[in-house]
């Protein structure tokens, strides 16, 4: 009966404590611009909080789909150990491949959802391509850290709920010229008001390669 | 079309149809095609003297359905239908409707964009022309291999084997056969695509062929002498006009331009140039010029 009590007042602590903390979060906003001043959209924003590192929370299943022929979303973040399903929404099948350091793997030709997801257990870029349709180019960025956002269209974005203290921000795009680490910022989180940062980011003329290609008005 | 060629029809689709089923297929993604083109062809009736050169500019419009299966391991089943209805400005007698079919194999040989592509197909076409005396088979094998080797640069190269049978042989000359349409020849072509941006390509290529050509001309003893084949060809208008097959090789350069106006369609501007060297020095020229709007569904 004691260690029913006891446990009780465990919980309704932990309540209070979690129903208090958003009054006491930080809020980074961010807005992201390349070199000519114009807003990025997918940008990722990651936030390491300096010293104590919070533990990574236990990872939901995640999902990057295929939609008429192309990965959706383009971009996705997901967190270190998180488990990534592919499901083809398409009504063909598609082959999805990575040859990226972060993650090499391969789903042979399949149509619906494999049964099995793809652990990412190691945190940077990957790239990901379809061996049926080459112009299928999508990226899953790993983060090490719980707190991550991405661009909207405005080249804005925030991460909320962040506890207060001083964290190294980085920004990671995949037309980016240059690492991650030349993107670096200290940047100091009070709970009292949100913290605005601003990053411009060079970006690499992006060309992929087209749906629809010049092969079938070919020369001969 | 005759009961003897649609019956050779349904049994190369079926052939076909019987080796798709066979494979360990789940489903197959169709592609359908359609192609508009305006052609200018300086020398259509491939002729050596200025005076006997027809030119001519004609309409094509062209349909196709492809399906494509792909398999394990980088392969590639596709089994095509198409056909193409050409029109002619000023010689309706090479107004043609053609009706064919295509079968290819392809291999990806590894994984990625970059990965080197062989390819072997078989295609049978019938030829309808309003001239009889052209209407005929075609087939080809060609085996083909190509590489992206950037985002920007595509390489193909082609070797295919042709043959042409015409269904009607006009009257022989004395000692020397009339089946001037039925042809063989060997063409060899290197293809390069550059995309100057996602929006535009810029393509060059270059052609060898060796083989039966045709040229149509007024009557020269060193035409007559060196041909294989000689029959009357009333399409071109002049009472002299015969139509010769030679054994020859042409060379021909092709630079053009495609826009993608959208996702799926494409509009290119093509120039061409051939020449080629037949027997008994019955050499001719030519240029092309061409405008087509491609639209895929």
């Amino acid at each position: 009966m004691t260690i029913l009590k006891h446990k009780t007042h465990i919980v309704l602590v932990s309540l209070l404590l979690v129903w208090a903390e958003p009054s006491c979060a930080a809020t980074l906003r961010a807005l992201i611009k390349d070199q000519n001043g114009r807003p990025v959209e997918d940008a990722v924003v990651l936030a390491t909080l300096l010293g104590n590192q919070p533990p990574l929370p236990r990872q939901p299943k995640e999902e990057m789909d295929q939609i008429d022929k192309e990965y959706v979303p383009h971009v996705k973040v997901v967190m270190l150990g998180s488990k990534v399903y592919f499901p083809n929404k398409d009504n063909i099948r598609h082959h999805v491949y990575s040859f990226s350091p972060s993650k090499v793997f391969e789903l042979p030709l399949y149509s619906g959802t494999p049964a099995a997801p793809v652990l990412f257990d190691k945190a940077g870029q990957v790239t990901l391509g379809c061996n049926i349709h080459d112009w299928m180019l999508g990226y899953i960025y790993v983060a090490d850290t719980p707190y991550f956002a991405k661009s909207a269209k405005d080249g804005k974005t925030q991460i909320t709920d962040l506890p207060p203290g001083e964290y190294s921000v980085r920004i990671w795009h995949p037309d980016m010229k240059g690492g991650e680490e030349a993107t670096i910022r200290k940047v100091k989180l009070d709970a009292a008001e949100g913290t605005d940062v601003e990053w411009q980011l060079t970006l690499k003329p992006v060309f992929r390669i087209p749906r629809s290609s010049g092969s079938s008005g070919a020369a001969y | 079309m005759t009961n003897i060629d649609l019956k050779k029809y349904v049994y190369i689709l079926l052939g076909a149809s019987i080796l798709l089923g066979a494979t360990p297929v789940v489903s197959a993604e169709w592609h359908n095609n359609s192609d508009v083109v305006i052609r200018h062809d300086d020398n259509t009736n491939n002729a050596q003297m200025r005076q006997d050169f027809a030119s001519t500019t004609s309409l094509h419009a062209g349909i196709s359905a492809t399906g494509h299966f792909p398999l394990e391991d980088g392969n590639s089943l596709s089994l095509t239908g198409e056909t193409e209805l050409e029109s002619f400005d000023r010689y309706s007698g090479l107004n043609n409707l053609s009706l064919g079919a295509t079968l290819a194999f392809r291999k990806k040989w590894g994984l990625g964009p970059y990965a080197p592509r062989t390819g072997l197909s078989l295609s049978s076409a019938h030829l309808n022309y309003s001239n009889n005396i052209r209407n005929g088979w075609r087939h080809q094998i060609a085996i083909q291999g190509g590489e992206r080797f950037s985002e920007r640069w595509n390489v193909r190269a082609e070797y295919m084997y042709e043959r042409r049978t015409a269904n009607t042989q006009a009257p022989d000359q004395p000692g020397i056969s009339g089946d001037v349409f039925s042809q063989k020849s060997k063409t060899m072509t290197l293809n390069t695509e550059y995309a100057k941006d996602e929006n535009i390509f810029l393509t060059g290529g270059i052609l060898l062929r060796r083989g039966d050509v045709v040229a149509t001309a007024s009557e020269t003893a060193n035409l007559i002498a060196s041909s294989d084949a000689i029959a009357e060809d009333p399409v071109f208008g002049g009472a002299h006009f015969y139509a010769y097959r030679l054994q020859g090789t042409t060379r021909g350069l092709d630079l053009g331009v495609n826009f993608v106006l959208t996702s799926s369609s494409l509009l290119r501007a093509s120039i061409s140039r051939q020449i080629t060297h037949a027997a008994g020095d019955n050499n001719y020229a030519k240029t092309m010029q061409m405008v087509s709007w491609n639209y895929n569904f």
